[in-house]
């Protein structure tokens, strides 16, 4: 909830609770030096325009109660109120200091309470009585800025505009149900008035989940884009098979590697980091794998996976078992090759750092999602004279696979490594589809850069924040 | 089972699901409905399920393989005896005596006393390792390294009083340095990642991309 009165009786009562705070701290005993001038609040004036709406693009179970903030929210005795309160609120508590803000602002309206909204909701009431009563459903000061409280069955949310907005939530839905508000001064209140009552400042509305979040079309506007884009190149691709894609220095190291590896006898290890199944790292690094077992198996070479998380282990033995049985070197594979360790980050990095030592592989390759164990692995595989092909998208690690590594997939490379590797046109399509992307994103920046600092329309920048 | 219903289970009903229980989630980003929300909390208790059940691999895995290095006496099976003690010691302790930090259970003696330390022992010989890897991307030999060089040394400086003594402006420019190029390069890969991402989705969501089933196209 927001405050939306012009700023400066705020810095005018801000100012005027500065000195009078700046007095009273120099006199700790004795009278204060200045008596604030009565400043009381006659009368409350009432809010107006109430309405209760259901929620927008919710699941359900929710009303959004809304009203014009109340003119006695702008006056400069408000704002006095409110920042004297603010001043004890923000006191280190003791009584002390208590005293002192007290002492310092001698005056009637320092001892007062806040002013309050009220909100009420009407219940049935349980038979066998009959009829309704008004439940005080929740109490808040005025004029203050509240975050989301998602635990809470009542909700504030916050508004640049001249309203005060209140979720009230865990409500039955396809039931009317009905609200009044009334804002509060100690023992005068004023009830809001409603803009289509169904009686004198009672308003009603249903609550039902929704189709569609209205908020999340610009999204939705984008990711159709996006999938017209990629569909558009996946068929050109399907027509067109002879598709130019730059080089990846990482990927073309790949199959000298492999050689390398052959020639040496040694074993290749492939580590998938510290990612979950559902991780897109992770989901790309198992592609790749497909395509680097089939190499392994092709070059006669063990292909060693030590595994984080056992879903990933279990994808990867299969992977690993088709690959070997699609070039037709069923025989060659080793089950246990592909294999659990743990799922202790620190103790994965340790076990598999005390494997490398201790097999020296040829060619390691890191792909997938890494964390702090980066470094760890990609250090101990560069002292053993390892190759060492690295890549993942979480971009606090690259430069650690930067430094370490012979070769880097920096961020979307890794994704595009299986379509590089496979060099099937469908999975090539794709990648000129993300170019395209790219191309469009970088028109779109320019053009909110433009809009923004030659033209000062901000709309495009609004837009891409939703 | 004859070739048609291998092809059935081990291809086509994988992709089939991948593509349905994709969707869901892909609907519930912008239907809050709990229509569509009911499905995708289903969906995702059962990828908490079968994880657990995956667990179980993961230790059946872990078992065969050290055991049988053990048994080989293959080079190296004292460590795999090693494992294969401590697992069992840390289970039994942790079945028998439960896993209560307020009771003063072994296995948290154990974790506090042994497995947290030698994480921390892991974790700090990091700082080891980042010089080494310093050292080497420091060493001028090309211009990328010299550039490298000279924004690594400006930052380091500006992170310390000495930056300040040695110059008014260090800060000023190791902030320049990690908020101009650093964030216009981390900007740049987020972008293309974000890409990479949603296409790589569609892929799989559409069955284009299936290596993840250990079956190439």
């Amino acid at each position: 909830m927001r405050n939306t009165s012009p700023p400066l009786p705020r810095v005018g009562a801000a100012l005027l609770v500065g000195a009078v705070l700046l007095v009273g701290a120099g006199c700790d005993s004795g009278p204060a030096l200045l008596d604030p001038p009565r400043l009381g609040i006659d009368r409350l004036a009432a809010p107006t325009d109430l309405t209760a709406a259901d929620t927008p693009g919710d699941a359900g179970q929710s009303i959004t109660l809304s009203w014009k903030t109340s003119p006695t929210e702008n006056t400069p005795e408000f704002h006095l109120r409110e920042a004297i309160a603010r001043e004890l609120a923000a006191s280190d508590g003791s009584p002390a200091a208590e005293a002192r803000i007290r002492a310092a602002i001698r005056g009637p309206y320092a001892a007062e309470p806040r002013i309050e909204y009220h909100v009420f909701q009407e219940e049935t009431l349980p038979p066998p009585s009959t009829g309704t009563v008004w439940r005080l459903i929740a109490t808040f000061p005025s004029g203050v800025n509240f975050e989301k409280l998602s635990d809470s069955p009542c909700d504030f949310r916050e508004t640049g505009g001249e309203r005060h907005y209140f979720a009230v939530k865990k409500l039955r839905d396809g039931k009317r149900h009905r609200f009044r508000v009334e804002l509060v001064l100690g023992d005068q209140r004023v009830e809001a008035r409603a803009r289509e009552p169904v009686r004198p400042g009672v308003v009603e509305a249903v609550s039902r989940p929704n189709w569609f979040e209205p908020g999340k079309l610009p999204l939705l506007a984008g990711v159709a884009v996006l999938v017209g884009l990629t569909l558009f190149f996946l068929g050109r691709a399907r027509r067109n098979p002879r598709m130019f894609i730059r080089k990846i220095d990482g990927l073309r190291a790949v199959d000298r590697a492999m050689q390398d590896a052959a020639r040496a006898g040694r074993p290749v290890y492939y580590v998938m980091g510290i990612g979950a199944m559902s991780d897109l790292p992770t989901i790309a690094s198992v592609s790749i794998l497909e395509r680097i077992a089939r190499q392994a198996a092709r070059h006669g070479l063990r292909l060693k996976v030590p595994c984080f998380d056992p879903v990933v282990m279990s994808v990867a033995q299969d992977v690993v078992r088709s690959a070997f049985a699609a070039e037709g070197k069923a025989e060659a594979h080793v089950p246990d090759d592909v294999f659990f360790v743990t799922q202790d980050q620190f103790s994965y990095a340790a076990s598999v750092d005390g494997m490398l030592s201790r097999d020296r592989p040829s060619t390691t390759f890191l792909l997938g999602y890494f964390q702090a164990e980066s470094l760890l692995l990609a250090e101990v595989g560069a002292s053993i004279g390892s190759v060492q092909i690295a890549g993942t998208d979480v971009p606090a690690q690259l430069p650690f696979f930067v430094t370490t590594a012979d070769y880097t997939l920096i961020g979307e490379e890794l994704y595009a490594a299986s379509a590089y590797l496979s060099r099937e046109p469908l999975l090539l399509g794709s990648l000129r589809s993300q170019d395209v992307g790219k191309a469009l994103l970088v028109g779109v920046i320019l053009a909110g850069v433009v809009l923004a600092s030659v033209f000062d329309v901000d709309w495009l920048q609004r837009l891409l924040a939703q | 089972m004859n070739g048609s219903s291998t092809s059935l289970v081990r291809e086509k009903l994988p992709v089939l699901l991948c593509f349905v229980t994709g969707l869901i989630v892909c609907a519930a980003t912008f239907v809050p409905h709990p229509a569509v929300a009911g499905p995708f909390h289903t969906v995702n208790d059962w990828t908490l399920i079968i994880s657990s059940f995956a667990i179980v691999l993961g230790i059946a895995s872990l078992i065969r393989r050290h055991w049988a290095r053990v048994r080989a006496q293959d080079a190296g099976w004292g460590y795999s005896a090693v494992t294969l003690v401590a697992m069992a010691v840390t289970a039994v302790l942790g079945v028998s005596w439960g896993m209560d930090p307020a009771d003063g259970d072994p296995i948290v003696w154990i974790y506090d006393y042994l497995n947290k330390p030698l994480s921390s022992t892991m974790f700090a010989l990091t700082v080891f390792f980042i010089a080494s890897a310093a050292y080497r991307a420091f060493r001028v030999r090309s211009v990328g390294a010299t550039v490298l060089l000279v924004s690594g040394v400006v930052v380091m400086l500006g992170q310390i009083p000495v930056g300040d003594m040695i110059h008014a402006s260090v800060p000023a420019l190791k902030d320049w340095v990690l908020t101009v190029p650093n964030m216009a390069a981390q900007r740049g890969i987020m972008l293309g990642l974000g890409l990479s991402m949603f296409a790589t989705s569609l892929k799989i969501l559409l069955g284009i991309e299936r290596s993840y089933l250990g079956k190439s196209r």
